[in-house]
């Protein structure tokens, strides 16, 4: 296990500006610079905080669960932690190379061959073309797709296409493994075998960090939980502790 | 997979210049997406991207005759001109083009994969070359059809060529950044670039505005510069000093320009996508 691993947010915010057809015209602002006595006043930007002042520290050995509601800010901060989103106030610092297991079908191309896509998926997350090619028949052999990686994407089953993606996502390691849902793919055999890849990824990295509404999955899993509620951090404790706060507060809601 | 960290000690500016450097030097990352593009592009066609360039003969055999006889020129020293001309022209305007909405079309990858945002506009850029390599073809052609004096200054084609894709680089990416966030700038840039290429000799020569006071046109055009000194050197036909000058001067302007966005608002436009 690596443990040089180590993540530390520090009042770590995301705004989105929503820009409207409005404001995203050029024309529009150099009018209203032209003609300042014409002008009506502006209407603000507005701006959704998906995340605010999240402040969290992740050691090697952590085995974080993210738990919240919808549209509380799991998936931003899963994506501030894979340097996607820069915050926009705060200072995020991730140490440790990361594997962000989300969107694995961004990069894939329908006319592509198995085998192109391989590549291109590859050179897409930044390995380069040595290392891709070195790799390439360790991971068509774990899709068991055989000749039919030469074939392009668009011949593929739902569950060929998932085998591929999967087996091309988890072909590299990270020392940091984020993940938006737990990853099932295929029929019963491959799923028992993307289960156990997995599993081994996540054991051998320092650091895991594990959005999901799986309750059982996030008990047997995780040794940390924080709990998101609109962008703020609500609660971070035990695994138990936080997801008997979150189901009693989600029942609260309902009532 | 990239690190997104970057020394504590460096100002903006030289972490935008560490991750410009470190990724251009990844060619084999950019070059092969940019291969592939167009591998994939013309999959189910027999001659592939060279339909482009037939395309591209077609306008160049066609309207080049016809301007010839209208301008009252000698065939042979306009079609050349002109055949690279348009050729050079068709890389800075597809370029230009496919620049403004490079990050928008990549948007899905930009929120999707941690990436260095420079990869896709390098990746676009070396597209276009590839498609400009197979339109030399039509040069290559049309030299032994109707010869002209080579010498081997033509050599100089390449550093031109050089200076035309620095500053091609430089200002796509801009462009690109500046239609993310505002988005009717790439239908602006498309009817500009129309117009632009009246203002261009490519279909006129040079010397048919001699003495006029459209002189000035020329001379005050960076995209006549940056063409003449891919152009000219190609014909055999010397370029002065000062334009080579004032081209290298747009190419560090466009390089600072992309220095500069992609500073201060690389950071940005995931925001915007």
């Amino acid at each position: 296990m690596s443990i040089s691993a180590h993540i530390h947010l520090q009042d770590v915010s995301v705004d989105f500006p929503i820009l409207s057809f409005r404001e995203r015209s050029l024309r529009r602002r150099f009018m209203r610079a032209m003609t300042p006595f014409m002008a009506r006043p502006q209407a603000p930007t507005h701006v959704v905080s998906a995340l605010s002042d999240v402040t969290l520290d992740i050691r090697a050995g952590d085995r974080v669960a993210l738990i919240g509601a919808n549209g509380a800010g799991k998936t931003t901060l899963l994506r501030v932690l894979a340097g996607i989103y820069h915050p926009t106030s705060g200072s995020a610092d991730v140490l440790g190379r990361c594997l962000s297991l989300f969107d694995l079908a961004a990069g894939f191309d329908e006319e592509a061959t198995g085998y192109e896509n391989i590549m291109r998926r590859g050179l897409v997350v930044g390995a380069r073309r040595a290392e891709i090619e070195a790799r390439r028949y360790e991971i068509a052999e774990f899709t068991e797709l055989g000749d039919k990686l030469d074939l392009p994407l668009r011949t593929y089953s739902s569950g060929m296409m998932l085998r591929l993606i999967f087996a091309v996502a988890t072909a590299v390691e990270g020392e940091i493994v984020l993940l938006d849902e737990w990853i099932g793919v295929g029929d019963q055999q491959f799923r028992r075998k993307a289960r156990q890849r997995l599993d081994d990824i996540v054991a051998r990295a320092g650091i895991l960090v594990l959005a999901s509404h799986d309750v059982d999955l996030l008990r047997s899993t995780c040794n940390r939980a924080v709990l998101l509620q609109q962008g703020r951090i609500a609660a971070v404790g035990t695994v138990d502790g936080i997801i008997d706060r979150y189901v009693a507060g989600a029942g609260d809601a309902r009532n | 997979m990239d690190s997104h960290l970057t020394r504590p000690s460096d100002s903006p500016i030289q972490a935008a210049a560490r991750e410009l450097l470190a990724q251009g030097a990844q060619f084999d990352r950019w070059g092969t997406l940019a291969l592939m593009d167009i591998s994939l592009r013309y999959r189910r066609t027999v001659i592939g991207p060279l339909w482009i360039t037939l395309t591209l003969a077609a306008t160049i055999g066609s309207v080049g005759t016809v301007y010839a006889a209208l301008f009252k020129q000698d065939v042979s020293i306009f079609l050349p001109s002109f055949a690279v001309g348009l050729i050079v022209w068709t890389l800075m305007a597809s370029t230009l083009q496919e620049g403004s909405n490079v990050f928008v079309l990549s948007g899905h990858l930009i929120k999707a994969v941690p990436a260095p945002l420079i990869v896709h506009v390098l990746q676009m850029l070396a597209r276009n070359v590839i498609i400009f390599l197979h339109h030399l073809l039509l040069v290559i052609v049309l030299y032994l059809v109707m010869p002209w004096p080579l010498h081997a200054t033509m050599l100089l084609a390449i550093p031109g060529f050089l200076i035309l894709l620095v500053a091609l680089f430089g200002v796509a990416t801009a462009l690109g950044m500046l239609c993310a966030r505002f988005r009717d700038i790439g239908s602006a840039i498309t009817s500009g670039l129309q117009f632009v290429f009246f203002l261009t000799p490519i279909i006129w020569t040079a010397d048919a505005v001699h003495g006029t006071a459209f002189q000035w046109l020329i001379a005050a055009n960076p995209f006549t510069t940056l063409l003449e000194l891919v152009r000219k050197p190609l014909l055999s036909q010397p370029v002065d000093a000062g334009q080579w000058l004032l081209g290298l001067v747009y190419a560090a302007g466009a390089a600072a320009l992309a220095l500069g966005c992609y500073a201060k608002y690389r950071k940005r436009v995931a925001y915007w996508l």
